[in-house]
């Protein structure tokens, strides 16, 4: 089995990064957290030039640097890049996965592992892969260092190896440092034989102790017998003998199902207004976009959920027609959400969830017009919904049920349309010219002057005369089994002296005239 | 001496030749326009007022040069969507021109509706999409689906004030696919500037939309490439029982810009009172 392992030895340090990179090549810390006390957890390379080190308090650091970025470790931006790394992985093997955290010095480290076997089929070599690896992982603001063996482990240990080079050529922040390696199964353990024991990550009563013992590298615990430093340090030296020698008993790597994609972000202040909160949305849907490529999944929902400044939490689900990619229309969709229906309070954390779907072409019909396309025509949709309201956009229905005026709304969509074929088998509707109604809504109050039973005078506010003709009644019942729904009315139509031919009803629950349409 | 009138079919002419004839005509005006100063100086008036109805009517003209301008189609090659109504069609030289601003007007109860219902129907056939923009609230599904409109391909926008019509037509005119907009306006004192109708008439052309206004008068002035305006003759009462069977309605062509107008046809528009009902 042959492994890759992509490797982040500052995760801190390129989450903030990937989040803003207009700090890059800029002196910054991020810190564990706001006050005087907090500690550096992760310092950029032009910090660590000035002298900043990890560990030094925040009045520490200023001291050495005034002109610092500060920034506070933030677990949203972590999550993001950690899973981004996944993303990276997963766009050149259909097998990978996240490594389990590291501890000790190694906590602010995040690694990945994928499944390199046969890769030259694909590669001109296993070298070229690490470097593709490499260079997408830089692409996607995860700079790494990649390794490849033939274990998790020694992959991991050799990744660390690299990550972790000497003071020297990191405070010079040299650019031709080594970033991917190599090993053939045989080249391995002379490889790591020098390497010094921290590499292994052994707790602090082991590292302790093997200190004491005059143990400093992988050689040197390597050579011991097993039995004898099992029976003197206790079995869990055995642990770190079987990952030196990449002997755990590791299992195949296997293909994750993870379609949803989230990213998220702590903002430093309170927002309050959607203007600038748009500019937050835009790194957060480009980072997510940029995930979906690597992936080739297109989004068919965003999840946005909101953490507000009064402890209240919100949440929309957008939905999106065809799966997209496209970073105008996602954020457009998501600016007409919340201007739909804005945050009760002003927004301190924003996480956004994308359901990924795999991307398909749009099946077009042979017959039919092109149209819209899916994209364009759900924009177009979201902003008529934040125009005129949810309810008073969409596709008219016909209700089954008998009450005068009665029709639904639903949502318009394009691919519940039917096709030509639908549509030539309703053709035998013969058409003629045909008298339509308009419908007022609500209808209109009347007062009716009725003599033998037939209407002779209207007033109301669209007509007021005399009534020349008039036909009916006709009487629409129904819902009778429930008072409050129940409709009993008696229609007329009628033709004033002014022209208008209107459809006139009396109402028998509440005995009351209306003018429910105009003949138009 | 004026300069002679221009051919009357100065303007419609796109490209080079066009341009030149443009410029020609404008400067004719300017001419027109000088000498009508002189002529108002110190004589007598009715040649000014023959000269003034000149300029009226080449204003209208040059406009025409200056609107066909913004599209690639000309008068000659413009698709044509029909209502399916034969005598009307065979009138508007096939039916309602794409890419551009129509209007149907008329008092309540004249056929406007229905008219508008007949071209939807027949648009809708096609297997396109439509949409209605309705102000006053006034769509009626039922009577769309007994002039034979297929519901699923119509989006209906139910604005409630004019901003919201407007704001909504054109957003719609800026999504290419939808082959009709009808722009419900019937409502009394609705008044739409004309820089809106303007805006509205470049977005149609762009997209190659048939946007058709619906009004209880004309209000697109000269922006609309035809105005329909529908007349009331009567309603016919058939019995006993009396029963409400059709109504009689006139349309007449008032504003065409490459068809003769005044021209009226009869339509008689029956009710079906199975769907209604």
């Amino acid at each position: 089995m042959r492994i890759a392992c992509l490797l982040v030895p500052d995760l801190p340090l390129h989450a903030e990064l990937r989040a803003s990179p207009e700090l890059k090549g800029r002196p910054l810390v991020i810190t564990s957290g706001h006050g005087f006390r907090a500690e550096a957890l992760a310092v950029s390379h032009e910090a660590f030039a000035q002298g900043v080190r990890p560990g030094q308090t925040l009045p520490q650091a200023r001291a050495v640097c005034p002109e610092i970025e500060v920034r506070v470790a933030s677990p949203v931006l972590e999550k993001a890049a950690r899973e981004a790394m996944l993303d990276v992985a997963l766009s050149l093997t259909p097998r990978a996965e996240l490594a389990d955290r590291a501890s000790g010095s190694f906590l602010s480290e995040a690694a990945v592992y994928l499944d390199a076997s046969g890769i030259e089929a694909l590669h001109a070599s296993e070298s070229a892969f690490a470097s593709v690896l490499h260079a997408r992982a830089e692409r996607a603001g995860i700079r790494g260092v990649v390794a490849l063996a033939s274990s998790r482990s020694i992959a991991r240990l050799i990744a660390r190896h690299l990550a972790h080079r000497p003071a020297s050529s990191f405070a010079s922040g040299e650019e031709s440092f080594e970033t991917t390696r190599i090993l053939s199964p045989k080249g391995e353990l002379a490889f790591l034989s020098p390497l010094p024991i921290d590499l292994l990550d052994p707790d602090d009563r082991t590292a302790r102790a093997l200190t004491r013992f005059g143990i400093h590298c992988i050689r040197d615990l390597l050579r011991l017998s097993r039995r004898d430093l099992a029976a003197r340090l206790g079995p869990e030296l055995l642990e770190l003998v079987a990952r030196a020698r990449g002997e755990e008993n590791e299992t195949p790597i296997a293909e994750p199902r993870i379609l949803a994609i989230a990213e998220g972000i702590d903002l430093e202040a309170p927002i309050e207004n959607l203007e600038p909160l748009s500019f937050v949305f835009r790194g957060l849907i480009s980072r997510l976009v940029e995930r979906l490529c690597l992936r080739s999944l297109g989004c068919v929902e965003l999840r946005l959920a909101l953490e507000l400044e009064n402890g209240a939490r919100e949440s929309r689900r957008i939905g999106v027609a065809s799966p997209c990619q496209d970073e105008r229309i996602l954020l457009r969709l998501l600016r007409l959400a919340l201007e739909a229906k804005p945050p009760a309070a002003a927004i301190e954390r924003v996480t956004l969830v994308c359901e990924g779907v795999p991307l398909r072409r749009e099946q077009l019909d042979f017959f039919l017009p092109r149209g819209p396309s899916p994209g364009e025509l759900d924009q177009t949709l979201a902003e008529l919904t934040a125009i005129c309201g949810a309810e008073r956009v969409g596709s008219p229905q016909i209700v089954d049920n008998h009450r005068p005026g009665a029709f639904a709304l639903k949502p318009f969509s394009k691919k519940k349309l039917r096709s030509k074929v639908d549509i030539e088998a309703n053709q035998h509707i013969q058409r003629r010219p045909m008298l339509t109604l308009r419908a007022l809504r609500p209808p209109l109050r009347a007062e009716v002057r009725i003599e033998r039973g037939r209407p002779v005078f209207l007033r109301s506010t669209i007509s007021q005369g005399e009534i020349l003709r008039a036909a009916g009644p006709w009487r629409t019942t129904g819902h009778w089994w429930e008072k409050s729904t129940h409709f009993a009315i008696d229609h007329y139509d009628v033709q004033m002296n002014d022209g208008h031919v209107l459809r006139l009803g009396f109402d028998w629950t509440t005995k009351r005239w209306q003018v429910d349409g105009l003949y138009d | 001496m004026p300069p002679a009138p221009p051919d009357s079919s100065v303007g419609r002419a796109s490209g080079p030749v066009g341009v030149a004839r443009r410029i020609q005509t404008l400067q004719t005006l300017q001419a027109l326009q000088a000498h009508r100063q002189q002529e108002t100086r110190g004589k007598p008036r009715g040649r000014s007022h023959a000269l003034e109805a000149l300029l009226v009517d080449l204003g209208s003209q040059i406009h025409l040069g200056i609107s066909d301008s913004q599209g690639e189609e000309t008068a000659e090659t413009l698709r044509l969507c029909p209502t399916g109504l034969a005598a009307l069609d065979a009138r508007l030289g096939g039916g309602f021109p794409h890419g551009r601003l129509s209007e149907i007007c008329g008092a309540p109860s004249s056929g406007r509706t229905a008219l508008a219902f007949s071209l939807l129907a027949e648009t809708l056939k096609r297997g396109v999409l439509a949409a209605w923009i309705d102000l006053p609230d006034a769509f009626d599904p039922a009577s769309a689906v007994a002039t034979g409109s297929d519901l699923e391909r119509l989006l209906w926008v139910r604005a409630r004030s004019e901003d919201e019509a407007l704001r909504s037509c054109e957003r719609l005119l800026q999504t290419e696919g939808f082959e009709l907009v009808i722009l419900d306006l019937a409502l009394a004192g609705v008044a739409i500037r004309d820089v809106s109708w303007l805006r509205l008439a470049r977005l149609a052309a762009n997209s190659r939309t048939v946007l058709v206004a619906l009004s209880n008068a004309s209000t697109t002035g000269s922006r609309a490439e035809l105005v329909l305006e529908m007349k009331p003759l009567g309603a016919r009462f058939i019995g006993p029982p009396s029963l409400f069977d059709s109504l009689e309605t006139t349309a007449i062509l008032k504003r065409h810009r490459s068809r003769p107008i005044g021209h009226e046809v009869s339509l008689s528009m029956r009710v079906d009172s199975d769907e209604i009902y």
